[in-house]
């Protein structure tokens, strides 16, 4: 008994001695972070970013969803385009230059199935269906993205129970999935035998391989928690906006020290088929609600990373399967579409808008949709080169093609 | 048998020796090479029926598959029969089981409708409906009332595929519950897939599809002929019926031309029935694509305007890709994520061919996938991780939690427990991520492995200890019951007495895998720590209990044994297998 307490002292002091040059190493080379917002459900981008100048044609399509041309609201560099009236937090960082708008963004052909269309963005594969996802295959190239990861942090971090495709790598899925990190549950590891080569022995190897790997993710997890512990106050009380909760826990992770590159969260909830507007008050609704909480949120997280002096490390990125039909249905909702604007948010971007705005025709009918403008892999390609800095050579082969590079970033 | 010291098995058992040698390796492990890649291990075996061994492995895998925590008296009575006469008992329809109750109106909250004690389901709306809070704090109530019954469908399941069944149909054809918000609707849905769970493929998408429940949640009801909403007309095609496969034809225009079709089936508002308005129906004709024969669906006026789903329904069921769906959705659940060419080939073509040439029977189907050699081959046996449901409510249902209430409000406390455990374990009914369905049943490449994470894997062993222990969440009438019932499972083990029996018995009911004898003999030290010391031996512990059972001190001491050997045993990866 007393050789194992000592031996448990021991490691704990190498475990906070290792913290400490952690520390020390980011100092000298910041690890940039990537945050991903995934907008679930088909996100209308109509009503997101708003296209003044198309306002007569609009209201003919989709007059019983459309935002009063009033109540939107401006941005400093733009006369017609806008955003949701829902949407200060978001408006005041564009006008702060820490946010840009790609508008019109997606791919040929698209996608109108929720699950196909999804699977698209997540492996950047359009033509046909993949095994693995953008990031996966991104953090796979592991030497590239080395300014100071730590191997003992995730590679990546999914808020949530569940993890998605596009941290897919070739061998494993690249995510660690947390929900909270308020409690801490001890994982043992169970005795362990390597199996025979059969399907039962590659689930086994499987399962040992994923529970050895999450408990040590979540000591790190743990450990990184513990440091840091003021925050914003703009976060809203807890359980009030889920999106914020989860913001505000990845900050702390990053305020923490962990090496972490890639935190992946989402909001649920827009796939508006049925009152996506309050019948009386279109600036209302269900549609309003998820972009104001998208909106409170991302504001307290970048004032969270300002206090921590973080804010030139981390860039963040809205994106959903596809935007929504440009004529809107019987039920203050609207179907399936295709492209949508992205945003992105963080203090290294240039900010502004990139594309024009959308053109709506006159006579619009229900099939018809919106064409896109920058293929999403551009944006990709764009973060991965101008914020990751990985190599031109590695990125073909990273986002499945060769796409124009957009220039969101300040040198 | 190895020899530990005392010591040391606490230090195991406790985690304290196994952390500080963890601790050493994690720092030298690089993460990417750690996993062993999924290699396809393809097998030939076809649909034909099984005529080899029929001993304690395949009789175990087969419950397994089919039963949610095989009892060992579910092994005994199934070890008398044969394989056909498993497969009959197992093929049964279990009978329509009596409503969920209001158990929720014991404590001031008084249901508007109903009296405490009785079930909300045919009540009658006295209400004048408004979509208010009370509103929703009654569906609230409801709701959970609802899904605590599913889950007690679940723990009282009798040994057939009627519980196994009606969750694939809940999987296969999707809805949620907090998105119907009635719970009556919501109930219209579940009831449904249970009542037709063993019978007819189209009888059961005829009636799904147009229950309350799922004409709510895929906005059909708000559906109108100027503007139809594309909802149920989508997923209906592309999740429910045809799939998205390579041979999946249907079109953008086939989706509008489906919602147009149906038009006019709603519920009444702002609550209610199922109902077909043929005001709000679309009487156009419908053309569909080349996929469905370029067939016009002519339009009609009146309640004659139903029998164009119907029309529908025949044109869509009349492509072969229908039944191929339905048959890979069938081998992911019962068999395994991966479907090969030749599992393509020798499995789902012939097996699509069964569905149709019994009019989409679906017990046939069943018969031909689970009696076959390719079920009963020994690449399958062990093949899945277990979904949330099979590994928590299987050990439920073995350890017979919740199985003797006192009263309604004590059982439906636990069974609220228990789903909320599900719910935290990403599985519980009623509540899927969306209307696809649990993506480890469809999201390639990592399929069941998707329900193994860091998250996922704790919720996992943190729900087993605390059913372990006696349950201290907060629970307004204290259930005393709602534990697993280590002992009485202990007891029926057929030789409890001896250790190496006690082991290798509970493992075969838990899981597919044959333990190595380290693995075996590590079991066994924690049930009899110390071979030498003849006083700590299980064969004495547990003799001395069964002869003398009021004598709390000698049942202490087995209690300790077995929590300990359970504790472990349970989190075995081999346990997460199946």
């Amino acid at each position: 008994m007393k050789n194992t307490m000592s031996v448990s002292i021991v490691s704990s002091l190498l475990l906070s001695g290792g913290i400490k040059s952690l520390l020390s190493r980011q100092s000298k080379h910041p690890n940039r972070v990537l945050v991903l917002i995934q907008l679930d459900g088909g996100n209308d981008g109509l009503n997101t970013v708003i296209p003044l100048d198309q306002y007569p044609n609009l209201i003919k399509a989709r007059q019983n969803i459309m935002i009063n041309e009033k109540k939107v609201l401006s941005l400093y560099d733009s006369s017609i385009t806008t955003l949701h009236p829902a949407m200060s937090g978001v408006r005041d960082l564009y006008n702060n230059k820490s946010v840009s708008i790609i508008q019109n963004v997606g791919y040929k052909n698209p996608d109108l199935s929720h699950f196909k269309a999804i699977d698209i963005w997540h492996s950047a594969s359009a033509a046909d269906t993949i095994s693995t996802g953008w990031l996966g295959r991104f953090l796979d190239k592991g030497q590239n993205i080395h300014d100071g990861l730590s191997s003992a942090d995730p590679p990546a971090i999914q808020m949530g129970s569940s993890l998605t495709k596009n941290l897919q790598g070739e061998s494993m899925n690249m995510g660690m999935a947390i929900k909270t990190i308020d409690s801490f549950y001890d994982l043992q590891t169970a005795k362990y035998e390597p199996p025979l080569p059969s399907r039962l022995g590659d689930q086994l190897s499987f399962l040992q391989a994923s529970v050895s790997e999450s408990r040590k993710y979540l000591y790190r997890v743990k450990e990184a928690a513990s440091v840091q512990q003021n925050q914003s106050k703009l976060y809203p009380p807890p359980n009030d906006n889920p999106l914020a909760d989860q913001l505000k826990i990845i900050a702390r992770l990053i305020g923490g020290g962990l090496q972490t590159k890639i935190y992946i969260t989402s909001l649920k909830g827009f796939d508006t088929h049925s009152s996506q507007v309050d019948p009386y008050d279109s600036s209302k609704g269900v549609h309003a609600d998820l972009l104001s909480k998208l909106s409170t949120a991302i504001a307290a997280f970048q004032d969270d990373l300002h206090l921590m002096g973080k804010q030139e490390d981390v860039l963040g990125m809205t994106y959903s399967e596809f935007g929504r039909r440009i004529k809107s249905n019987s039920s203050y909702g609207s179907d399936h579409g295709t492209a949508a604007p992205i945003m992105l948010f963080g203090s290294k971007l240039k900010g502004g808008l990139i594309g024009k705005n959308p053109e709506i025709a006159s006579g619009v009918n229900f099939l018809d949709n919106l064409p896109f403008q920058t293929d999403f892999r551009s944006v990709y390609s764009s973060i991965l080169k101008g914020w990751f800095h990985l190599p031109d050579t590695e990125i073909a082969s990273t986002v499945m093609g060769e796409f124009p590079q957009l220039d969101l970033f300040k040198s | 048998m190895e020899k530990i010291p005392r010591s040391v098995f606490l230090d195991i058992i406790t985690g304290r020796a196994a952390l500080d040698r963890e601790e050493n390796e994690y720092r030298k492990t690089d993460v990417s090479g750690q996993r062993a890649s999924k290699r396809e291990e393809s097998i030939s075996s076809g649909l034909a029926p099984y005529k080899g061994a029929w001993g304690q492995d395949k009789i175990m895998h087969l419950l397994r598959r089919t039963l949610f925590g095989a009892t060992q008296s579910d092994y005994t009575i199934f070890s008398k029969l044969d394989l056909n006469k498993s497969l009959d008992l197992l093929l049964c329809q279990s009978p329509d089981p009596s409503p969920p109750l209001n158990a929720y109106g014991h404590d001031g909250y008084t249901d508007p409708d109903i009296p405490y004690g009785q079930t909300w389901v045919t009540c009658d709306y006295v209400r004048d409906g408004q979509l208010d809070k009370e509103e929703g704090l009654l569906n609230y109530n409801r709701m959970q009332s609802l899904t605590q019954w599913w889950v007690s469908r679940l723990l009282c399941q009798d040994s057939n595929l009627t519980e196994k069944m009606t969750l694939f149909w809940h999987n296969h054809m999707s809805a949620e519950f907090p998105f119907i918000f009635d719970a009556k609707k919501a109930y219209s849905y579940a009831s449904v897939i249970r009542l037709h769970s063993l019978g007819n493929f189209k009888k059961l998408f005829f009636e799904t599809v147009t229950s309350s429940g799922m004409l709510f949640y895929l906005s059909n009801d708000q559906s109108t002929p100027e503007a139809p909403n594309e909802n149920l007309g989508r997923e209906m095609q592309e999740l429910f019926a045809v799939g998205k496969g390579k041979a999946s034809g249907y079109t953008q225009d086939d989706v509008m031309a489906a919602s147009r079709v149906l038009t006019g089936w709603i519920t009444m508002h702002p609550y209610g029935e199922q109902h077909f308005a043929p005001e709000r129906h679309d009487a156009g004709d419908k053309t569909f694509s080349a996929f469905y024969g370029n067939k016009v669906i002519k339009g009609r006026t009146g309640q004659e305007g139903r029998e164009e789903l119907d029309e529908m329904i025949d044109m869509i069921f009349a492509t072969k890709e229908v039944s191929r769906h339905l048959c890979r959705s069938l081998y992911r659940w019962f068999i395994y994520s991966k479907i090969d060419f030749n599992t393509e080939d020798n499995i789902i073509e012939p097996l699509s061919d069964i569905l149709i040439d019994n009019n989409y029977e679906i017990t046939p189907v069943l018969r031909a996938l689970l009696g076959s050699e390719h079920f009963f081959d020994n690449m399958n046996i062990g093949s899945q991780i277990k979904n949330p449901i099979d590994y928590l409510i299987g050990f439920c249902r073995q350890f017979r939690v919740a199985s003797a209430p006192s009263d309604i409000v004590s059982e439906y406390q636990a069974l609220e427990i228990l789903s909320r455990k599900l719910n935290e374990a990403s599985m519980c009914p009623g509540y899927p991520p969306n209307v696809a369905g649990w993506p480890a049943y469809y999201v390639s490449p990592a399929y069941d492995q998707l329900w193994i994470n860091s998250d996922s894997i704790v919720s996992r062993y943190s729900a087993i200890d605390s059913l372990l222990q006696n349950d201290k969440l907060v629970v307004k009438h204290p259930y005393t019951g709602f534990q697993f019932d280590i002992l009485t499972f202990t007891s029926e083990l057929p030789e409890p007495s001896k250790p190496e029996q006690l082991v290798a018995d509970s493992i075969l009911l838990f899981s597919p895998v044959r333990l190595r004898p380290g693995q075996l003999s590590f079991l066994q030290n924690i049930l009899s720590p110390e071979e030498e010391d003849d006083s700590l031996s299980w064969t004495k512990a547990w003799n001395a209990y069964t002869n003398d059972k009021g004598n709390a001190e000698k049942k202490a001491i087995v209690m300790d044994r077995l929590q300990n050997y359970y504790t472990y045993a349970l989190k075995l990866y081999e346990c997460q297998l199946m």
